[in-house]
């Protein structure tokens, strides 16, 4: 196999130089060796496979499980905990949806809490106060109106009930197109006094407009 | 190409068709044997190409802990692909292609660095006329001459990236032609050739001092 140059036969050439890595090589004891070991490998890839589910499980134990089982636990922490702080605000936001009146503004029995209890009673007990109360209660929902704010102006039209001031118009614009209801005093019976006409009370005088809850 | 053992058990490259035909269906035989259940029959195979396969991948690492660790990979990834060998190659083509696709893997993950280990060399063989003339030319005593040449000539060859060097090694060392490197690194003569050149034409320039 030499590749001798015709024109310099004395002068070295590189394929001479590698010719002579042929002779490094190992000794017979690298060779007895070497037959034990690769008969030792050889034999560990005849041994047999565990089955697939065993090789599953064995995966899913490892750090691949431990990633999976911290995800779970953070998902199933954020559904306990952090989506409930995020539902839909009670209903008095979105008065007039359905339901009673009183439903709708929260003011039913037990529903709310203090400030719905406080409304309930203003309501309950003067258009004025009613105003006052639900204005302290709710101050930061929807538009004055003459005294009284309506929860929110998305809320629709199909009111239960519905606060009124005792001007015609509110400002935003929804005309109001009723009379003032005179109401005359009740006689002398004291049963004739019903919650929705609370506002013809003895107190402001012999009829007149007055304020009134309609409904 | 010169390899130690019985010339009955290892590898030498065929030289004829007739003779190449006769070791590709000995081969094959023992092929067929192993994929019918006789394990031993693959040592048969093992013997035949231990030292081949062992010298390649040892002049590709220059490491000969790395060359044994490999060379015996090599045989299990043949012995556990060998239903996938097909025939329609000779065997130590494909042989050969693990070995040298198994040497670049592991040089590509072992990078840059490089952990030199040399293997012994046998002075029967390295004691010739070239080493004779080496001797005279430098003026170094034998042995420290034998020692500074393996250490010049590993080192040239790291220098090489690995698909150079392995065509080097195959053909220069192994002792291969152009066709049959062509067949086990899947590319055309042309490539080999062009490859060849480029790589003797470094190792000269790493190695002029023992060749002026």
């Amino acid at each position: 196999m030499a590749h001798e140059t015709k024109d310099d036969p004395k002068k070295i050439q590189v394929e001479d130089l590698l010719r002579m890595k042929r002779a490094e090589r190992p000794d017979p004891a690298f060779w007895e060796r070497f037959d034990r070991e690769l008969h030792e490998r050889m034999l560990q890839t005849l041994v047999k496979k565990e089955p697939w589910y065993l090789q599953t499980f064995r995966a899913l134990s490892g750090r691949i499980a431990q990633s999976v089982a911290v995800v779970g636990l953070a998902v199933l922490a954020a559904y306990l905990f952090v989506v409930p702080n995020f539902e839909v605000a009670p209903q008095v936001e979105t008065a007039g949806t359905g339901g009673t009146a009183e439903e709708g503004l929260g003011l039913a029995d037990g529903a709310g809490g203090d400030a719905a209890r406080a409304v309930r009673e203003a309501v309950l007990s003067g258009p004025a106060l009613a105003s006052a109360a639900f204005n302290d209660s709710f101050p930061a929902s929807g538009k004055r109106s003459g005294g009284m704010e309506f929860a929110g102006e998305a809320a629709t039209r199909d009111y239960a009930i519905d606060a009124v001031s005792s001007s015609a118009e509110a400002e935003s614009g929804v005309r109001r197109d009723f009379a003032m209801d005179s109401i005359r005093p009740a006689g002398d019976s004291s049963g004739g006094y019903h919650a929705d006409e609370a506002g013809a009370r003895r107190p402001f005088g012999n009829g007149g407009s007055v304020a009134s809850l309609v409904y | 190409m010169q390899s130690s053992g019985s010339a009955a058990e290892t590898f030498t490259p065929a030289r004829d068709e007739a003779a190449e035909a006769s070791q590709r269906d000995l081969d094959w035989a023992v092929v067929r044997k192993v994929r019918a259940g006789n394990v031993a029959a693959f040592d048969t195979l093992v013997r035949k190409y231990r030292e081949s396969i062992y010298s390649i991948i040892y002049n590709m690492t220059s490491n000969r802990e790395d060359a044994s660790d490999l060379t015996q990979e090599t045989f299990i990834k043949a012995f556990q692909a060998i239903e996938r060998f097909k025939g329609d190659s000779a065997f130590f083509t494909w042989l050969y292609r693990i070995a040298i696709n198994t040497s670049i893997s592991f040089l590509k993950k072992r990078g840059r660095r490089r952990y030199i280990s040399y293997e012994s060399i046998d002075e029967e063989v390295s004691a010739g006329e070239i080493f004779e003339r080496l001797t005279a030319k430098t003026q170094t005593e034998e042995g420290a001459l034998r020692s500074e040449l393996q250490e010049k000539l590993n080192d040239a060859l790291q220098k090489l990236s690995p698909k150079h060097r392995s065509v080097v090694v195959l053909h220069e060392i192994e002792g291969l032609e152009h066709a049959e490197i062509a067949e086990i690194t899947k590319t055309s003569i042309g490539t080999v050739r062009s490859r060849l050149h480029y790589a003797k034409r470094e190792l000269q320039s790493h190695l002029q001092d023992y060749l002026k």
